[in-house]
């Protein structure tokens, strides 16, 4: 299983790869371009941004769904194993070697498992993936604003500092009403910590909403990828909020 | 005649009554919390909070966290307000009220913590921000100054 997941990512690497080398046209052969060529070349950067940012999404979607899907079909293994008929009472049994292919799932308890309701109805928590790929859409789509985007990037990089001992920032950028920083932390543990402490701070903190998604798996034990956004004040994070104000 | 109109008067004022006693509850669901059923951040803190009338008073030499859980009815976006009491700047309460899901995997907060807006008499401290997705949940956490007092904490429940 964990090497079809490799070979999915190389292939995952190989058309970002593919689709970033298709999109760059090479160094301008004028060395001086126009107004127009640098207002052509900036689109185009934008929409290789774009291009490969909305790739590494999906790669992190499927990527998620992957390792869910590994999840699950691990924890129907060890039932399979849990469940399967014994010897004779009284007499002991052999310890049963694992089928090929099939890994038995870690039972150390790393972070919660998905709970079921008390009614036992289907839990309808909403997606931190799905939910950060509506807002990465959105983030990208807007352009920035000369009165607000500086002050803002100051903050969050102020902010990306304050949490650097407990993370490691990959990325902090600003556009007209949203900043987003993408952070590494240990473990779960770690990211809900710093990052509330970093943002909450009076004297440093964001002055304004945010959320914070893990878009890794949370269920697997290890480091964390998380991203934070920051908002102008008055913007609306939540779900329904989000679907209205970027449809 | 008369007996027919005062019994259809008395019908209009129960079916009042009902109406009223069946829709303010549904449609308003405010809920004010007292201070009391929070808690210190660090248990070693424990000893520093006192209480007085339900309200939380900070008794140690230095700024404490105190959280507070908020009971929510049903998800959405929460507007917190927490009562709050500094005789001055050196007893501030500065808030922030946060929402997370169950598997705290996504978290809504208000940004960073406000603080009283004047001293000498109870303020309020309000905070937007904070989202409660279904089966979620939310808590407000004051850091309290040496003497500030916590009194409250409302919400939309």
């Amino acid at each position: 299983m964990k090497s079809r997941l490799l070979l999915f990512g190389c292939a995952a690497v190989a058309l970002v790869s593919v689709v970033s080398w298709t999109l760059y046209d090479g160094p301008e052969s004028s060395p001086d371009p126009s107004g127009d060529q640098m207002a052509s070349m900036q689109k185009k950067l934008q929409r290789l941004e774009r291009e490969v940012l909305s790739s590494a999404a999906y790669m992190r979607h499927a990527q998620h769904a992957a390792l869910q899907a590994q999840h699950h079909y691990e924890e129907r293994a060890a039932e399979h194993v849990g469940n399967a008929p014994g010897g004779a009472p009284g007499q002991p049994t052999a310890p049963q070697e694992p089928a090929e292919d099939v890994e038995v799932a870690d039972t150390t308890p790393t972070t919660p498992t998905t709970p079921t309701t008390p009614q036992g109805a289907p839990p309808d928590d909403p997606d931190p993936v799905v939910l950060s790929e509506q807002l990465d859409s959105a983030f990208f789509d807007e352009s920035s604003d000369p009165q607000w985007t500086p002050g803002a990037t100051e903050t969050a990089e102020r902010l990306a500092l304050a949490m650097s001992d407990n993370a490691d920032i990959t990325n902090v950028e600003c556009r007209a009403s949203l900043c987003r920083l993408e952070s590494t932390f240990s473990d779960l543990k770690s990211f809900q910590e710093s990052t509330v402490s970093a943002v909450t701070d009076p004297d440093t903190g964001w002055p304004g909403p945010y959320m914070a998604a893990v878009v890794s798996d949370p269920h697997h034990a290890g480091a964390v990828e998380a991203v934070t956004y920051l908002a102008r004040e008055g913007v609306d994070l939540s779900p329904d909020g989000i679907a209205s104000a970027y449809p | 005649m008369n007996d027919s109109r005062k019994s259809n008067r008395r019908r209009l004022v129960l079916s009042m009554f009902l109406l009223g006693a069946v829709i303010v509850p549904a449609t308003s669901s405010a809920r004010t919390q007292p201070a009391s059923l929070g808690r210190a951040v660090s248990n070693a803190d424990t000893g520093c909070f006192s209480l007085w009338y339900s309200t939380v008073t900070n008794n140690c030499g230095s700024t404490r966290g105190f959280e507070m859980p908020l009971v929510i009815d049903s998800g959405g976006n929460k507007t917190v307000s927490v009562t709050a009491y500094g005789a001055g700047p050196s007893n501030n309460v500065c808030c922030t009220a946060t929402g997370v899901n169950r598997e705290t995997t996504l978290v809504w907060g208000s940004g960073a913590a406000q603080c009283l807006p004047s001293f000498g008499s109870s303020q309020f401290i309000t905070m937007t921000g904070a989202h409660v997705p279904g089966w979620g949940y939310a808590y407000a956490t004051c850091q309290v100054s040496p003497g500030g007092r916590v009194n409250t904490v409302g919400f939309n429940g």
